[in-house]
């Protein structure tokens, strides 16, 4: 990288001061920007940041090494699969903590980054793109079909977000006793069991959302807004559904979080689960802890015993609030300093030379083969904790989100910015993320006359696509035609500005002269193509 | 080794690709601390036979044995990337220097088999290593006189420093022997007296030299020894003044109008 | 008589590099002018702008009076005026015949084309001998040849050769330059740049010496192979 006064490097400097303020200019902090404009501002910065650590990962293998990884969204998408299936399993304690999974996580799409590499360290690079192709394309079906495990195409939600810690209450043992009765009425075609339920619960106070006496007063503060009154807290219920079903349901909003184990005494015809209940949201979450089936119940007396540790969610980080915002920029911020450390690194080094030579890179003594799969791993590993960082964005993964173009986002990222070039890799991210989610929002043209009202009106085609007719006037939303534009960028980078905004080398030539050179070359070319050779 | 003052010896080498046999059964040595030349016309296989010494090409049949550091090894069976660890270099034909890279980190990457540091020293920063190679490497660029260029982008250099760049990245390889691969090619008269005296200057420090060439003012004025391929095989072999006299080599290398450089003392 | 080829104060480079600084020159028809110099002086570029692959900055190229500035490359080939490149480059996938043929590409009389293939047969019966081979199976002095024969076959007036002899065994170079004597007797004009300023200067009946893109010394060839300063830097007499 060419000095750090450089007019970029102050750029970028001023940008990170402006990240880390930025929380803090909204409604939470100084209010300095109206609540809606900041919020979208911060998950705008933060969808940036995600798109950095991915194109940071993506520009070790393609700018460093110079290979063409064309299926980057296999490591997305394993990524997030992989730590939203692994985050706070109860079987496994060490679960609990986001950094451990995302941290697995990776290490999953390392190994996978190997394994896919290692077939093609002796072929040429073609060949790598099109088993990088494949395999997220494998990657695609198998999370498309498979499930049972990711919830094929409507993939997997409702998972709780990333807790740093949780505050205890105390421990609740609950007797429950069911005195089930003959129904007066018999059985009748909305009772066909014929028989009635009545629970009664010991202690009788099923409200079990309290705090310990050494809670903090922020957490008291949050804790009084899901008090008994409000319902927000876990509660046991009883539900008799039309006779068929007894149910004991535990229902908890998040934060709450309660472990549950139910036991049924004796040897009555139920069930009892043992589940973790996690608050979920949005809304309610209901799980049966015991139930039983009446219809093979006879008259009598049913005991159970149900145990509940609840649990209070502290700091939550999820998309909008202060926290996660710091801490992809905390994850941005280390992976930026891993790969600037790396590239000027021996390792680097033997990189940039595979890249450019790699019959005299191995005559120098480089295991070309060797530096692969480590940049392989290295850029799996990333690409997998930049996954993980989605999946706990969108509180959703499905193959909807992890898709080919995001394969192909990540890359212009890359190719726009400047290939293997850091700082242009950055500013790729920032222009080309800030761009898309530029061409979502809808602008509206306020003021505009009948005639053009009229005109737009009775258009078609792609004109009533993007612009739309209301009340203040006409309005431009470009989101549904978004690739649209992102293909005409391509393709006018490729003529004017192939080596990306700041090409590599620290050679890039001034813009504007070199729009004007480019210009001029083109319409040489073509004008060409219709004139006669002079003399003839 | 046959003979303790070789620092190589081939035997029976042979190269085929295809129907085609590059090389065929070429035996040749070199002593330690000379410098030897490989002419013959194009297509003879003197690239090739560097390339199967240096293991780009595997040899069909034959042995390759080479006086390392550590002791006598057989060329024919290691890896490609431990030719250079083992004590040999090269420079190629068609210039092929890092592009991307500046002067400086080129020859760097030459010191890559002599130093450690994998991933976790990259990240721990490895200073001290670092400064010690960039010292390593400037004396290299010194040494072939490209010193203060260091900061430039190496396609920035002129043709003959590009020259010097790629010897100075071979040379930092730490080589017993080094192989040039027409060093002198594209070198006007000047340029050419420079690089005879960067050779000996490499010879003086202990570095045997193989090296392909068609400049025969250089051949004669720097070789202790030539050796002459033709179609894959050895045709003549001795000392340059008596090479340059053979019929063999005249008729089809040097041809019929070819006048010996005169009064050249070697 | 205006010459056949007149380059006036060319200025060209690549990108914001100036390469050439004000080149002047002059190729009667029928002769051979050399160009020589040092490495990265400017040759192989002055080549390239007569030929129309880098575009002159300012200056005059004029091929037979016409101005080659405003013209794509093919068509200054179509003018007669022909490049053969520098590090032969054939092209590696096509056989011998097949790259020779290409190099009538721009020219529509059948029976022309056929006789000059005899011809360059003739020229190079190394090539008659390989012609079903790939071009990139031939050894070095052969595709030499072969890019001198396929620029050929396009029936050039004047032949630019850059570098012809580069990395050619002693007895390849004397027949090189032998069958460029021969071309120009058969009334190709020539302007040969090389390295090999010896040879260069043998068979030239014009040179000129070019330092850092500009034209230092202008002469008839067997006076700079005479002149002092000629000789110590560049012809390797001290």
């Amino acid at each position: 990288m060419s000095g750090w006064r450089s007019r970029s490097a102050q750029f970028l400097l001023a940008l990170l001061l402006f990240l880390l303020a930025l929380p803090w200019l909204g409604p939470a902090g100084a209010e300095l920007l109206p609540a809606t404009g900041h919020g979208r501002l911060m998950e705008v910065c933060l969808l940036i940041l995600i798109y950095v650590i991915l194109a940071l990962g993506l520009n070790v293998v393609v700018g460093f090494t110079g290979l063409l990884d064309l299926g980057y969204v296999a490591f997305m998408t394993v990524g997030a699969y992989t730590s939203v299936l692994l985050y706070r399993q109860p079987e496994w304690q060490f679960t609990g903590s986001f950094f451990v999974v995302a941290f697995i996580a990776g290490l999953h799409c390392a190994l996978w980054g190997v394994l896919r590499g290692a077939p093609t360290l002796r072929l040429t690079g073609d060949y790598y793109a099109i088993v990088t192709l494949a395999f997220a394309e494998i990657v695609f079906l198998l999370v498309l079909n498979e499930s049972w495990l990711t919830g094929g195409p409507s993939g997997i939600k409702g998972y709780p977000p990333i807790a740093l810690s949780y505050q205890e209450a105390p421990a609740r043992q609950v007797e429950l006793r069911l005195r089930v009765s003959p129904d007066p009425r018999g059985s009748t075609p909305e009772n066909p069991s014929g028989l009635t339920a009545e629970p009664s619960f010991t202690p009788q106070d099923l409200w079990l959302g309290e705090l310990s006496p050494d809670a903090s007063p922020g957490l008291r503060r949050r804790y009084e807004r899901s008090s008994p009154d409000s319902g927000a807290g876990p509660e046991l219920r009883f539900r008799n559904w039309d006779g068929q079903m007894a149910f004991v349901e535990l229902e908890a909003q998040a934060p709450w979080v309660v472990l549950g184990s139910g036991v049924i005494d004796g040897e009555s015809p139920g069930s009892a689960v043992q589940i973790p209940l996690e608050g979920r949201e949005p809304g309610a979450f209901l799980k049966p802890l015991i139930y039983w089936d009446l219809a093979l119940l006879s008259p009598g007396e049913y005991r159970a015993e149900i145990r509940l540790e609840p649990r209070f969610a502290r700091q939550v980080l999820k998309d909008g609030t202060p926290g996660f915002f710091y801490l992809v920029l905390l994850l941005a911020l280390i992976t930026l300093g891993a790969v600037t450390l790396l590239h000027h690194s021996r390792l680097g080094r033997a990189w940039a030379a595979i890249k450019a030579d790699p019959v005299s890179a191995r005559s120098c003594g480089i295991q070309v083969g060797g530096e692969k799969m480590i940049a392989f791993a290295f850029s799996g590993f990333v690409g997998g904790v930049g996954g993980s960082l989605m999946a706990f964005k969108f509180l959703i993964v499905s193959t909807n989100i992890f898709d080919f173009w995001s394969s192909i986002v990540v890359l212009c990222c890359i190719v726009l910015g400047g290939m293997g070039n850091i700082r242009g890799v950055l500013i790729g991210a920032l222009c080309f993320i800030g761009l898309g989610e530029l061409l979502r929002e809808p602008y509206l043209f306020a003021g505009v006359s009948d005639s053009t009202r009229a005109w737009v009106e009775n258009s078609g085609g792609i004109v009533k696509q993007i612009l739309s007719v209301k009340e203040e006037g006409v309005e431009l939303n470009l989101a549904r035609t978004r690739y649209l534009f992102f293909g005409l960028i391509l393709v006018l980078f490729m003529i004017f500005r192939p080596g990306g905004l700041l090409p590599p080398g620290g050679r890039g030539k001034p813009l504007l002269p070199e729009l004007r050179q480019r210009l001029t070359a083109l319409a040489g070319d073509l004008f060409h193509l219709r004139k006669d050779p002079p003399g003839a | 080794m046959r003979d303790p003052a070789h620092i190589l010896e081939a035997e029976g080498i042979t190269v085929q690709f295809g129907g085609v046999r590059a090389v065929a059964g070429v035996s040749l040595a070199i002593r330690e601390g000379s410098i030897t030349a490989l002419i013959g016309p194009n297509g003879a296989g003197k690239t090739t036979f560097f390339n199967a010494l240096t293991r780009l090409v595997q040899p069909t049949s034959g042995r390759l044995r080479f006086v390392a550091a550590e002791g006598e090894v057989e060329l024919t069976t290691m890896p490609p990337d431990h030719i250079a660890r083992a004590g040999i270099a090269r420079t190629f034909q068609n210039i092929r220097l890092f592009t991307d890279l500046s002067v400086l980190d080129n020859v760097k990457v030459g010191l890559h088999g002599r130093t450690r540091g994998g991933f976790w020293r990259a990240l721990a920063g490895n200073r001290a290593e670092e400064q010690r190679l960039t010292g390593a490497a400037l004396e290299y660029l010194d040494f072939v006189g490209l010193a203060q260029r260091e900061a430039e982008q190496s396609d920035s250099l002129s043709y003959g420093e590009q020259r010097k760049l790629e010897i100075a990245r071979a040379l930092a390889c730490g080589p017993r022997l080094l192989l040039l691969d027409e060093p002198a090619a594209g070198m006007n008269p000047q340029e050419t007296q420079a690089l005879v005296e960067l050779i000996r200057r490499i010879r003086r420090a202990g570095v045997t030299i193989l090296l392909i060439e068609h400049d025969m003012k250089l051949v004669m004025r720097i070789s202790d020894f030539v050796y002459v391929l033709d179609h894959g095989e050895l045709i003549a072999q001795g000392e340059p003044a008596l090479v340059q006299k053979d019929a063999r080599v005249i008729e089809a290398y040097l041809g019929p109008q070819y006048r010996p450089p005169a009064g050249e003392a070697n | 008589m205006a010459a056949l080829l007149e380059l006036r104060q060319v200025h060209a480079g690549y990108g914001p590099l100036e390469v050439l600084r004000g080149v002047s020159l002059r190729v009667e028809e029928g002769q051979i002018v050399t160009l020589i110099g040092a490495n990265g002086a400017g040759k192989s570029t002055t080549l390239m702008t007569i030929s129309g692959l880098i575009r002159a900055r300012s200056g005059e190229v004029l091929y037979g009076g016409v101005s080659l500035r405003q013209a794509a490359p093919h068509q200054i080939v179509a003018l007669g005026l022909c490049q053969v490149p520098e590090g032969r480059r054939v092209f590696a996938e096509l056989t011998v015949l097949e790259n020779l043929e290409l190099g009538a590409y721009t020219r529509r009389d059948r029976a022309g084309v056929a006789g000059d293939l005899e011809q360059v047969c003739e020229l190079f019966p190394r090539l008659r001998e390989r012609a079903g081979q790939k071009a990139g199976t031939l050894s070095g002095g052969e595709q030499q040849m072969l890019a001198i024969g396929r620029a050929l076959m396009a029936r050039p007036r004047l032949l630019l050769l850059d570098e012809p002899s580069l990395g050619l065994a002693p007895v390849l170079v004397q027949r090189i330059f032998a069958v460029i004597r021969e071309l120009n007797q058969r009334g190709t004009t020539i302007l040969l740049v090389e390295q090999n300023a010896n040879e260069a200067l043998q068979i030239a009946h014009r040179g000129y010496v070019m330092e850092t893109g500009r034209i230092a010394l202008e002469d008839q060839a067997g006076a700079l192979l005479r002149n002092p300063q000629v000789r110590e830097a560049y012809l390797g007499y001290e």
